[in-house]
């Protein structure tokens, strides 16, 4: 019987595409880990993935296959210190280089999927697509329309200012 | 030349994908959007929220929970005037949780300010006189005039209309709870504030700042009973190492006697430093913490150089009124370290909290006590110590020791025993004070 490592499995796309893969690159994605565990049958029944088309699914498993050797996700009290840094690795970097429709879609996925490194990744790929930009700079990043009168915005601007750095 | 429908269709295909890519980050689900919002920091999240009304609504919680969650005021009308603006804010106002006054007011010794700016600051010494007498001339007519209790007492009545019930509190900047004093533009604050305050050019006034906020909180029925009052305020105790005690600014002393004694704070988060400033520099400087809630003291000498004596514990001499409230059956956890103690004022002070005493700690003792005569003593002051803690420290659930030693002959070379332990349990605690009393008679 083959090892839990060599194992393949195969995953549905909701466009109805099937993509073969090794069980301990999927499971990266605790929606499958606890799918097959439930299941109990690994390999033998396709695993639909309803909420991911198979463009976003390869790119998804891309990454999984890349971070399959990681450790595994910290737990919750790391999880404040880990929010402090928009740090990415080099790699992920790269993987992030995609057009924001594709961006949005992996964020989408790691979280239907439930791989929260892939989601961090992804958050703070977009919180540094933020980062040291001025409102209007924002608004063109992200196409956004600017639906504020003056007298709102100098509101804000007023509220903006009882913020203490901390 | 393209035609006329082939423009027409790259023009549609152009707004399709426009369309698609439009506002992404906008339709991403809230609690992920609430995730990209947590890695933002002040100054991102700040014009985040100037975007456009969603993205205003989407990072707007987090702004709140953020930087609004405690406020810090000075008794500045900047400030206050901003407390009473925020509790207006019927968007903002529901994040505030605290608001801590800062126990600083200016000092309004224009000479001493001066003094204190020849030694540190020279080549600044005149635009920071300046600064300080523009400050000085906004504090000081919105203290005289009670303003400051009204600007106060309307921002209560704001939150508390709004359903809001806060933590009250005044911090200490020298002595802080985790606090700092808001030096940030949103206040208005002056930007010499800053300045003058690593100067030293303010002063701590933490009983003045509290019965602030309480004549406030009365005056609009705001309902102290209901909120916690967050206190951490510091008196400097002048003491001499063996001449009479002085006592501590009868005022201050006056008005947090006065908090203490109101039931409806007592279960509030108070916490007391004292800073005990011998006369001579033989001593050491020492430090009386009072931990109101826990009902916790600690006292120690605060370092200095090896050549200076330890500072000596008087238990709550030099506190005033305080000293009444804090008198008997007060504490429940009682830790001096690094100290010198005459035996018969310890032993005193610790038999007046028996009914309380549940925790003891008694680290790097020096004991004193006058010298009588061992023929002439019935028991000695080294065996009486460890009689007391046995006979009358009956709630004693924990007692350690560690480096206890004796300045005279009267205390001799104690036992293994006071140089490390630690008892749990009133049987431990029996079992290891009769073996120190055993040890003490063998060597005797």
């Amino acid at each position: 019987m083959a090892s839990t490592d060599d194992q393949k499995i195969i995953l549905v796309s909701s466009d109805g595409v099937n993509i073969q893969t090794d069980r301990i690159i999927a499971e990266r994605s605790m929606l499958i880990k606890n799918m097959i565990e439930d299941l109990g049958t690994p390999g033998e029944e396709p695993i639909p993935i309803m909420n991911v088309s198979e463009a976003v699914l390869r790119k998804v498993l891309e990454w999984c296959d890349h971070h399959k050797k990681d450790p595994p996700p910290e737990k919750d009290e790391d999880a404040e210190s880990r929010k402090k840094t928009t740090d990415i690795e080099e790699w992920d970097q790269k993987f992030m280089q995609v057009d924001q429709e594709m961006l949005f879609e992996i964020i989408l996925a790691a979280n239907y999927m439930d791989i929260k490194a892939l989601l961090d990744v992804g958050c703070k790929t977009v919180a540094n697509m933020i980062k040291g930009k001025s409102p209007e700079e924002i608004r063109k990043t992200f196409n956004i329309q600017n639906d504020f009168t003056p007298e709102e915005e100098e509101q804000i601007r007023r509220e903006n200012e009882w913020a203490e750095d901390r | 030349m393209p035609s006329t429908s082939s423009l027409f269709f790259l023009y549609l295909a152009t707004f399709e994908l426009k369309k698609r890519i439009m506002d992404l980050f906008l339709r991403l689900p809230i609690e992920i959007s609430n995730l990209v919002v947590d890695f933002l920091e002040r100054e991102s999240l700040t014009c985040l929220r100037l975007v456009c009304k969603k993205a205003h609504h989407i990072a707007t919680p987090t702004f709140g929970r953020r930087y609004l969650h405690t406020l810090r005021p000075i008794l500045f009308p900047e400030c206050l005037n901003a407390l009473v603006a925020i509790s207006e804010n019927k968007l903002l106002r529901g994040y505030v949780k605290s608001i801590l006054f800062a126990s600083y007011t200016l000092r309004q010794s224009v000479s001493l300010v001066e003094m204190i700016l020849r030694q540190h600051k020279p080549e600044i010494k005149e635009r920071l006189l300046k600064a300080h007498k523009h400050c000085i001339g906004k504090q000081q007519p919105l203290i005289e005039s009670g303003q400051h209790i009204d600007l106060i007492a309307q921002a209560l009545t704001n939150f508390r209309d709004a359903g809001a019930f806060l933590a009250l509190g005044i911090f200490d900047n020298k002595h802080s709870n985790g606090s700092k004093t808001p030096m940030y533009k949103g206040w208005s604050a002056d930007p010499y504030y800053n300045q003058l305050f690593e100067l030293e050019a303010w002063f701590r006034d933490s009983g003045d700042v509290m019965n602030t906020v309480i004549q406030a909180a009365n005056r609009c029925k705001y309902p102290l009973s209901s909120v916690e009052l967050d206190l951490c305020v510091s008196m400097t105790i002048p003491m001499g190492a063996r001449d009479a005690l002085r006592p501590v600014d009868t005022g201050m002393d006056r008005i947090l006697a006065q908090i203490l004694s109101e039931a409806s704070l007592c279960n509030s988060k108070l916490v007391f430093r004292f800073d005990i400033t011998p006369v001579s520099d033989e001593c050491m400087t020492s430090r009386l913490d009072i931990d109101w809630q826990h009902r916790r003291l600690s006292f120690h000498s605060l370092q200095r150089s090896r050549e200076t004596k330890l500072a000596c514990f008087r238990g709550l001499a030099g506190l005033g009124k305080l000293t009444n409230i804090f008198g008997i059956n007060t504490f429940c956890e009682i830790d001096l370290s690094r100290c010198e103690a005459e035996t018969y004022i310890l032993s005193k002070f610790l038999r007046a909290h028996s009914g309380s005493l549940k925790r003891l700690r008694l680290s790097r003792i020096v004991f004193r006590g006058p010298y009588v005569p061992r023929e002439a003593q019935e028991i000695s002051p080294a065996a009486k110590f460890p009689r007391m803690l046995k006979d009358d420290l009956k709630h004693l659930e924990y007692l350690e020791l560690e480096h206890l030693t004796g300045s005279n002959a009267n205390w001799p070379t104690l036992p293994l025993f006071a140089t490390n332990t630690k008892l749990e349990g009133r049987h431990d605690i029996e079992i290891g004070l009769d073996m120190w009393l055993q040890s003490l008679r063998e060597a005797g």
